[in-house]
């Protein structure tokens, strides 16, 4: 039987893929604003965090009314709480691409300290698990939401990796420091970002299997 | 989990032809609260009224299996009626007090028992204990004599379920016991069960969900004559296994 609650719940899915599909193309713009040394490009990641802003109140609304007018149980409860926290996990990766535009925005005051590979590499891992994190949500796929989970660990290495490299060119020029020092802040962000994809995936597996993934705990 | 109170081994019960419970095995423990949800027909009522052999009353119902008070087969022949009732009571959906005085609806069941031969005074405390039980107490003991009747509906129902205690049972079957009463006197209704399941095991029939998710320790889900699914109230209303539990308990089908 389709109910009327299932129209809700899908309109509401609906927003909640519109507000990732922002909050994502935020991170890509913000490394733009680095890689291509173009600071116009930040005042629309700015732009686009109100909107997110925006979404993130109105998609907590509609959780608290369908909860409260609905009393949801079972698989529609786990989805309406799992929204809730998933809300919560966009909205906090826009503020990254935030912090990202604003970073970037300093950095390329100054002369390129090194070419960047990894940090382009890592935004876009970070990007795709967003996305996949998303996509696994949509089309019910807890398999794919455990793919996202393990390629966080790939991030993290990035993030290690750019510290370390990093951290030589501090010792040798210590004019270098400050420019180190946000492109870290940089990579710190992205490494944030995977982590919110990660948790985005792990409510997916309880959304759809009733199983809580988080920090190995088996429950 | 607890040592099970009652305890169904492969029930089924037949009415003439029709099998209303097929291959039952449910486990209910002591000193709490279990309910047994499910649509019309599905055979919850008739489960409950296996419990204390109701089910005897309705001619061509047949019963095979077996169902264990403590570990004694209630089926099992010989069994005394009357003290098994006495051990298992019943509230009913309609408050269904006699149109006798409060003070004699208490005692009703004692004089069934044939228990009474009391005094005056410690009949008068029985009457207090438990009307006290079911929170009464204060507003009745000027009242005793007046008819149960003329009662409110909550209070009536209040009165049928401090009469069962008179006779100190082990598990009281509650079938539905909230339907007839506003959503207040429901509320005070269930603040009762909790209070109850310190000393009682309560074993309830109900169509409202939110009823048994709120009152219930743990939760069996019917349908056409089978128990689905039981287990702890909160898994069944968070993670239920059974794709037909979860249609039902989120309103798809059943």
């Amino acid at each position: 039987m389709e109910r009327h609650f299932d129209e809700e719940l899908k309109n509401l899915k609906q927003r909640l893929l519109h507000m990732a599909d922002t909050a994502q193309q935020m991170i890509g713009l913000s490394v733009r604003v680095l890689t291509e040394r173009k600071e116009a490009l930040a005042a629309e990641v700015f732009k686009l965090e109100d909107s997110v802003n925006r979404m993130e109140v109105e998609i907590e609304d509609a959780v608290l009314r369908l909860l409260a007018l609905r009393q949801p149980a079972a698989g529609d409860l786990r989805l309406l709480t799992a929204v809730l926290k998933i809300n919560n996990d966009l909205e906090r990766v826009a503020d990254q691409a935030c912090n990202i535009a604003e970073t970037a925005t300093d950095i390329i005051k100054e002369p390129p300290l090194k070419p960047l590979i990894d940090i382009p590499q890592m935004a876009e891992v970070a990007q795709k698990m967003i996305r996949d994190s998303i996509h696994a949500f949509v089309n019910h796929d807890p398999s794919l939401a455990g793919e996202v989970c393990r390629e966080d660990d790939k991030v993290d290495q990035l993030n290690e990796k750019i510290f370390r490299v990093l951290l030589t060119y501090m010792m040798e020029d210590p004019k270098s420091i400050t420019r180190a020092v946000d492109l870290i802040l940089v990579s710190r962000n992205l490494e944030r970002v995977a982590d919110h994809a990660t948790n985005i995936s792990e409510d997916v597996v309880f959304i759809e299997q009733g199983k809580n993934i988080k920090h190995h705990i088996q429950n | 989990m607890a040592a099970p109170i009652l305890l169904t081994e492969s029930l089924n019960l037949f009415y003439g032809n029709f099998q209303a419970l097929k291959n039952v095995n449910l486990s209910v423990a002591g000193r709490r609260i279990t309910s047994i949800i499910g649509p019309s027909g599905c055979g919850k009522s008739t489960l409950l009224r296996v419990f204390n052999r109701m089910n005897d009353l309705v001619e061509g119902a047949r019963v095979t299996g077996r169902v264990l008070l403590d570990g004694e087969d209630i089926y099992a022949p010989g069994t005394d009626l009357l003290s098994l009732r006495k051990k298992v009571g019943m509230v009913f959906q309609r408050p269904n007090p006699f149109p006798i005085s409060v003070f004699e609806n208490i005692l009703f069941g004692l004089r069934v028992h044939q228990l009474a031969g009391k005094s005056k005074d410690r009949l008068r405390e029985i009457v207090k204990e438990s009307l006290e039980s079911v929170l009464l107490w204060e507003d009745l003991k000027d009242r005793l004599n007046g008819l149960a009747t003329n009662l409110s509906l909550e209070q009536q129902q209040r009165i049928c379920i401090a009469r069962l205690f008179v006779v100190r049972p082990e598990v009281l079957l509650m079938d539905e016991p909230c339907s007839a009463l506003d959503p207040l006197a429901t509320a005070r209704i269930e603040e009762l069960m909790q209070e109850l399941k310190k000393n009682y095991t309560i074993v309830i029939v109900t169509h409202n969900m939110q009823q048994a998710a709120r009152v219930s320790d743990d939760t069996g889900y019917m349908y056409l004559g089978e128990l689905v699914e039981f287990g702890a109230t909160q898994k069944i209303f968070t993670t239920p296994r059974d794709k037909r539990t979860e249609d039902y308990i989120t309103g798809r089908a059943g």
